[in-house]
């Protein structure tokens, strides 16, 4: 009895942390609908088909758009070709320079993405 | 190691060769950068600066900014706590008893990220405005005075900085608990552990490594963010990580910025090992 109340405890949690994980998405696509009279989007003010029709009246959009995809292939492409070639190095070889070579792999980990962008700011204003 | 086994073959090396070029290229050289433009002063307004050894920006940030310094820890811990909180029962839920639907239910726990990082904090903004829903169910049972808000609060910005990494924090726990063999905790039964006893004696520590990379992959990121202080918060919430962003896009004072972001790296490193130290580096490397 204990094990069963605990069980569904855990699922209605679990349920409710689902919830909580899509909240903003479905907050984002139920303002995708909303008719904001000013330039902001945060109450609701109506129901509007009008963003979905005009979805490219933002000029560049498509463009920008395929430019994000673009980047996010090549980068994922590239990224994951590094990895896997680094990755089975440190597994299935011993080798002089392991331990620093798994410290440098950490430390672009432990640099916060303000940091790293900052870096190569100054790399490309100084190349 | 031997003569014999450095010679064995240079495989590894050329399997690491393409990667750490790379590193080195596009980490370990603009970092020499960025070290370079921290010793640098000058003229902000016209952008002149020269090199001369000016350790002072690096007094200078930590004298001017300790309470932005403080707060991003504060913040990064409280919200790395309170996603380790929230994700353990999650992550224990989807691999003991997702059965067939693991894979979608896991396919949930990453759905945040199918909308851009700002876009999901601007849905948190308008969930969390002042006539929004949230502040109205608050004020209504007295949890919030009648002119209460949650914008610009501290509690926003922790929030939201806990929902935007909750993600970097459920994924490892859940492979870890993953992998835990079955029979090991029905052994624990069997030798009339209780459930509980079961869980904190076997479970628990069997899923310290995914607690300690969930933490980290957390705290990092949490510790350098300011997105979330920047939408959620204001002024009084901003993090160094706000400080780093003015001085280098607005202000231009890029010898400060770099010297704050050494400070700030330095910080977390140390910490790092502290925390690497205390928990055992085998867990790190897995």
């Amino acid at each position: 009895m204990l094990g069963f109340v605990r069980r569904h405890v855990l699922t209605a949690y679990s349920l409710l942390m689902f919830a909580y994980l899509l909240l903003p998405i479905a907050v984002v696509i139920l303002f995708s609908f909303n008719n904001p009279s000013g330039r902001f989007n945060y109450t609701w003010q109506g129901f509007t088909l009008h963003y979905w029709q005009n979805w490219n009246a933002i000029p560049d959009l498509w463009n920008a758009m395929k430019l994000s995809l673009e980047i996010a292939l090549v980068a994922s492409l590239v990224a994951t070709a590094l990895g896997t070639l680094i990755a089975l190095a440190l597994v299935r070889y011993g080798f002089r320079g392991r331990g620093s070579t798994n410290l440098l792999i950490f430390l672009p980990l432990s640099t916060p993405e303000i940091v790293l962008g900052a870096s190569l700011l100054t790399l490309f204003l100084n190349v | 190691m031997s003569y014999f086994h450095r010679h064995r073959g240079a495989t590894p090396y050329l399997l690491l060769a393409p990667g750490l070029l790379f590193l080195l290229a596009f980490f370990v050289v603009p970092l020499g950068f960025l070290a370079y433009q921290s010793l640098e002063s000058g003229n902000q307004a016209t952008l002149t600066y020269a090199f001369t050894w000016a350790w002072s920006n690096y007094g200078d940030a930590l004298r001017d900014y300790r309470g932005h310094f403080v707060r991003s820890f504060e913040y990064a811990a409280i919200a790395t706590a309170l996603a380790l909180l929230l994700s353990y029962p999650l992550a224990y839920w989807i691999a003991f008893r997702g059965g067939r639907w693991k894979n979608l239910l896991l396919l949930f726990i990453i759905a945040p990220f199918f909308v851009t990082y700002l876009i999901r904090t601007l849905a948190w903004e308008t969930i969390l405005a002042d006539n929004g829903i949230v502040v109205g169910v608050l004020r209504d049972l007295h949890l919030l005075g009648s002119d209460g808000r949650l914008l610009a609060t501290s509690t926003a910005v922790v929030a939201g900085i806990t929902y935007n990494f909750l993600p970097f924090m459920a994924l490892p726990l859940y492979v870890s608990l993953e992998q835990i063999d079955h029979s090991l905790i029905e052994a624990a039964q069997d030798l009339y552990a209780s459930k509980w006893k079961a869980f904190l004696r076997v479970t628990l520590p069997l899923s310290l490594p995914g607690v300690v990379a969930g933490t980290l992959l957390t705290f990092i990121p949490a510790a350098g963010d300011f997105i979330n202080a920047q939408l959620l918060g204001s002024p009084k919430q901003h993090m160094i990580g706000n400080v780093i962003q003015s001085k280098f896009l607005e202000l231009t004072d890029y010898p400060a910025a770099a010297a704050m972001s050494f400070i700030l790296m330095a910080i977390i490193l140390v910490l790092v090992f502290i925390y690497a130290r205390a928990v055992g580096t085998e867990k790190l490397t897995g």
